[in-house]
């Protein structure tokens, strides 16, 4: 994040109100530039004040645990998790003959050769922690020579060069990165970059000519770095997410668009009267049946507005096995299907009712055939 | 009334690895290993406890490529075939041991153990542990989660949207096929997150991911409560953040609990110990000596090769302190940060490789299982939760913006960026860029040109397997990994290559879905770049 008055000054009123808005400045859209930049300041010092004592506490316990240990438990964990790929080479105590190499690599036919470029001219650039970046790129020739000839270049000396610009906060148009460097790759085909943490990096691929000239090929995507500290930003938002007010909707939607429930038993109405029918007028717009949010700023918590309420529902399954040849397996009348051993299982809704499972199964020759009816009956007191 | 809770999250993960091709295939035996040691020990402790009448509550994810194997009848045979001979073994090791009663006990344990895991298998899981977890979590014990569809680590996939869209759909879809719903949380492969990732989640419907501890800790503006609560992202998903404390306890190779000296040696196994006559049918058939998981020695002291045998009876005391001493430290950690936290209960989250449990660490199932018993019998300040039921009552919690960052060492994206294995990114880019521009250029397609799509997608989403680059950079079987990179960028090119020149090889693809063939229902619309602009 961009907080020096120095750095400020230069971005574009765009940019700055960009700033303006992630920090939730008031009345920016009334401001100048430099009202802008004042705000801005104003507010980041702000933020950094409200220090609340008890997270100090357990966030510098947290932190402070020793860096070398996490790394030593870090590669222990590598080598557990690196076992799962057994065999691993135990140290030499009997004698063992040696071991040719593992089959497995020997079998896939088509592993040898992989395309040395793909006739792109791009250059991909990835983070790999908060203070290193990796690229790679490629650059054909028709394109170096296209570059060359538009410049009036050809037959000129050059150098591959590959420029790093640190573009944190600002919208990137080859002029106004924080800053610049430029590496000599020539046939590398990909480079390891350093760089800084929490900020925003791209690269362009292109020729440095022999007379200075720097001809484009191709521009990277935006990276950014992670934090290598913890924020110094205590402002705090919190959100609360209603599980059980939409899980309860929802589920009393499913219910009443026949979900859980097979073909033949209709949503028994008594059990819906029992809830309350207020409930049931509910407008739910789609979108928000996987949650619900309120969401409030700047620190204040958000009262809960629940009433008081309790649903209770019961399902059934009823599940068995026969030979798994039979010919056929009926519910009540309706074929049920088996799977490889003969066993099948149905999972349902259990409204109010008195509900019998008339089971039977048919030999796979139709000879033999087998009955049993439990019956289920749910009430509510 | 508790004052804490504590949420342990095992991630149960191995590559999609199947060669139909080979009656024997070295690789496979990671799965069938597994199983034996980490998957059916911890579902017999689950049924233990349930049976006991225990509560408890525990989180595991289920990576797609992983529930695509214990749903594979091929695999499933192979494994009934893997367990008999391991117990045609232990048979012959009892009796090889007559007469050395310092090995003999071990060896019968181990014979008991093989029989259990096959019965396990067969008969009460019907050779599919997804229905052994299922089991658990329709019994409200276990919340299981889903991972990114073949462990693809999402911040290296930064620059190809889509991809991370296909990666999260697809995941989301492949759970509901095998549990009957969608999933409520996600492991992010390596808890590799990077901020911006929530909004695809999001769409998901997921409602809870994972981050290591600075994830949080380094948040956009600073969490209040560290890591003992869970944060909102912006579009509303929560992120746990990894406790340090608890994780040390046993991830610590120097004073973590699974470097005992009384615990069972990894590296001793009888696959290299004993002699090949002997051995041979247990191993490799070409003679290529392999772990069988029959150890019969105790840790003792490391690289040396001092042989003190392994006494299982002893080992499992000793793992019963241990989870005396875990659950005294989380009982003090909860009662300080209660108090420190003013009315917020604290969760401390615990998460670890499942194959930590068993595999590596052969006792760790039975800590898990004294754990468990302790917390719900000698005490009532911590109690286990999962992660959804703590945000059921907890339901306000602060919106911070977490890190980028990852559990891989270093803590960010360096074990699967750097000099083994930085040659895989053009392609992986180029092929997802591919797979887009096909899915674009074609909304709608039957016959060979949806099965070559379709295959085409599969063959992508196996390349971005983040376990090809860690082996790479680890250095375990490199030479698979980096074959197996190739030949996926390789048959996706020629699969895309068929399908641009409009001359698709029916047979190529078919031999391409039979031996890749995992997600059987995969749409290669996914990778359409109009699912980026949708509202939820």
């Amino acid at each position: 994040m961009i907080d020096q008055q120095e750095d400020l000054v230069k971005l574009t009123k765009h940019e700055l109100l960009q700033i303006a808005t992630d920090l939730d400045v008031k009345y920016r859209t009334r401001m100048g530039k430099p009202e802008l930049v004042g705000s801005i300041l104003e507010v980041i010092a702000q933020k950094r004040c409200e220090i609340c004592p008890e997270s100090e506490g357990l966030l510098s316990a947290q932190l402070d645990q020793d860096k070398t240990e996490t790394e030593l438990m870090a590669a222990a964990k590598e080598e557990v998790e690196a076992s799962k790929f057994s065999p691993v080479e135990p140290p030499v105590i009997a004698y063992r003959e040696p071991s040719p190499v593992a089959l497995g690599a020997k079998v896939l036919e088509d592993h040898h050769y992989l395309p040395e470029g793909y006739g792109d001219n791009i250059i991909v650039m990835m983070v790999v922690d908060p203070v290193n970046t990796y690229a790679y790129w490629e650059v054909t020739d028709w394109k170096r020579d296209e570059v060359l000839r538009q410049a009036d270049a050809q037959g000129q000396a050059y150098d591959v060069v590959v420029r790093l610009y640190d573009v944190t906060d600002v919208k990137f148009n080859g002029n106004n990165a924080w800053s610049t460097k430029e590496f000599v790759v020539n046939f590398a085909k990909n480079w390891y970059f350093p760089v800084a943490s929490n900020r925003s990096y791209c690269l362009d691929v292109g020729l440095r000519l022999g007379d200075k000239r720097f001809l484009l090929i191709a521009r990277s995507n935006v990276v950014s770095t992670p934090r290598e500290t913890v924020s110094d930003f205590y402002d705090e938002e919190w959100m609360m997410i209603d599980f059980n007010k939409n899980r309860d909707l929802y589920n009393e939607l499913y219910r009443l668009s026949g979900g859980h429930v097979i073909r033949q038993y209709q949503l028994n109405s008594s059990f819906v009267t029992e809830r309350g029918r207020e409930e049931l007028n509910l407008q739910i717009p789609i979108q928000s049946l996987s949650s619900e949010t309120l969401s409030s700023n700047m620190g204040q918590k958000v009262e809960s507005k629940k009433d008081f309420w309790l649903w209770v529902d019961t399902e059934l399954i009823v599940y068995g096995q026969t030979k798994a040849d039979a010919k056929a397996l009926t519910i009540n009348g309706e074929k049920v299907q088996l799977d490889k051993e003969g066993r099948f299982r149905l999972h349902m809704a259990l409204p109010n009712g008195r509900f019998p499972f008339h089971v039977k199964a048919v030999s796979s020759d139709s000879s033999m055939s087998e009955e049993i009816t439990p019956v289920v009956n749910r009430w509510i007191e | 009334m508790e004052k804490g809770y504590l949420s342990m999250v095992l991630h149960a993960h191995l590559p999609f690895v199947r060669h139909p091709e080979y009656e024997h295939f070295l690789e496979e035996d990671w799965f069938y290993e597994a199983i034996t040691e980490t998957y059916i020990p911890l579902l017999n402790v689950f049924e233990g406890l349930v049976h006991d009448g225990v509560d408890f509550r525990i989180t595991m994810s289920i990576t797609p490529p992983l529930a695509a194997m214990f749903s594979d009848e091929l695999l499933q045979n192979r494994y009934v075939r893997h367990i008999e001979q391991l117990i045609e073994l232990s048979a012959k090791e009892i009796d090889r041991t007559r007469y050395l009663p310092e090995f003999h006990e071990t060896a019968k344990m181990y014979h008991q153990r093989f029989m259990q895991c096959r019965y396990a298998f067969v008969d009460r899981y019907h050779k599919n542990l997804i229905n052994g977890f299922k089991k658990f979590q329709d019994l409200g014990k276990l919340e299981v989660i889903t991972c990114t569809a073949t462990h693809g680590f999402l911040p290296l996939m930064e620059n190809r949207r889509e991809a991370v869209h296909a990666q999260v759909q697809m995941a989301a879809s492949d759970y509901e096929r095998h549990f009957g719903r969608g999933p409520r949380g996600i492991w992010l492969a390596e808890c590799g997150f990077n901020p911006g990732d929530d909004a695809e989640l999001k769409k998901a419907g997921i409602k809870f991911f994972f981050v290591d501890s600075h994830g949080v800790l380094h948040g956009h503006p600073r969490p209040k409560y560290g890591v003992f609560a869970p944060v909102y992202t912006k579009s509303g998903v929560a992120a746990f953040g990894r406790d340090i404390e608890s994780s040390k306890s046993v991830w610590s190779s120097e004073e973590g609990y699974p470097g005992d000296y009384r615990y069972r040696d990894f590296y001793r196994d009888i696959g290299f110990d004993l002699d090949m006559d002997y051995i041979k049918d247990y191993i490799h058939p070409d003679g290529i000596r392999k772990h069988t998981g029959i150890k019969y020695f105790r840790i003792t002291g490391k690289g040396t090769d001092s042989k003190v045998p392994y006494n299982h009876h002893e080992a499992a005391e000793v793992a019963a302190s241990h989870a005396g001493n875990f659950l005294f430290n989380r009982v003090k950690q909860v009662e300080y940060l209660a108090e420190v936290m003013g009315g917020k209960k604290p969760i401390i989250v615990s998460p670890y490789d499942a194959e930590l449990y068993g595999h590596w660490w052969f006792e760790g199932p039975i800590f898990i299982d004294f754990l468990l018993r302790k917390m719900f019998y000698d005490q009532d300040v911590v109690r286990t939760i999962t992660p959804y039921e703590y945000l059921l009552e907890n339901p306000t919690n602060q919106v911070v913006t977490p890190s980028m960052s990852s559990w891989g060492n270093k803590g960010y994206n360096e074990v699967w960026l750097e000099g083994s294995n930085d040659w895989i990114y053009r392609h992986l880019h180029k092929m997802s860029e591919r797979m887009t521009e096909l899915a674009n250029q074609f909304p709608s397609s039957d016959g060979v040109l949806n099965r070559a799509l379709n295959q085409a997608a599969r063959e992508l989403l196996l390349a971005q397997s983040s376990d090809w680059a860690f082996i790479m950079k680890t250095g375990t079987m490199v030479e698979y990994a980096i074959r197996r990179t190739k030949s996926h960028v390789n048959r996706f090119n020629q699969l895309y290559d068929m399908i641009k020149s409009a001359s698709i090889d029916e047979a190529i693809v078919r031999e391409l879905e039979s031996k890749d063939n995992i997600f059987p229902g995969v749409d290669y619309a996914l990778y359409k770049t109009s699912n980026l602009t949708g509202t939820l």
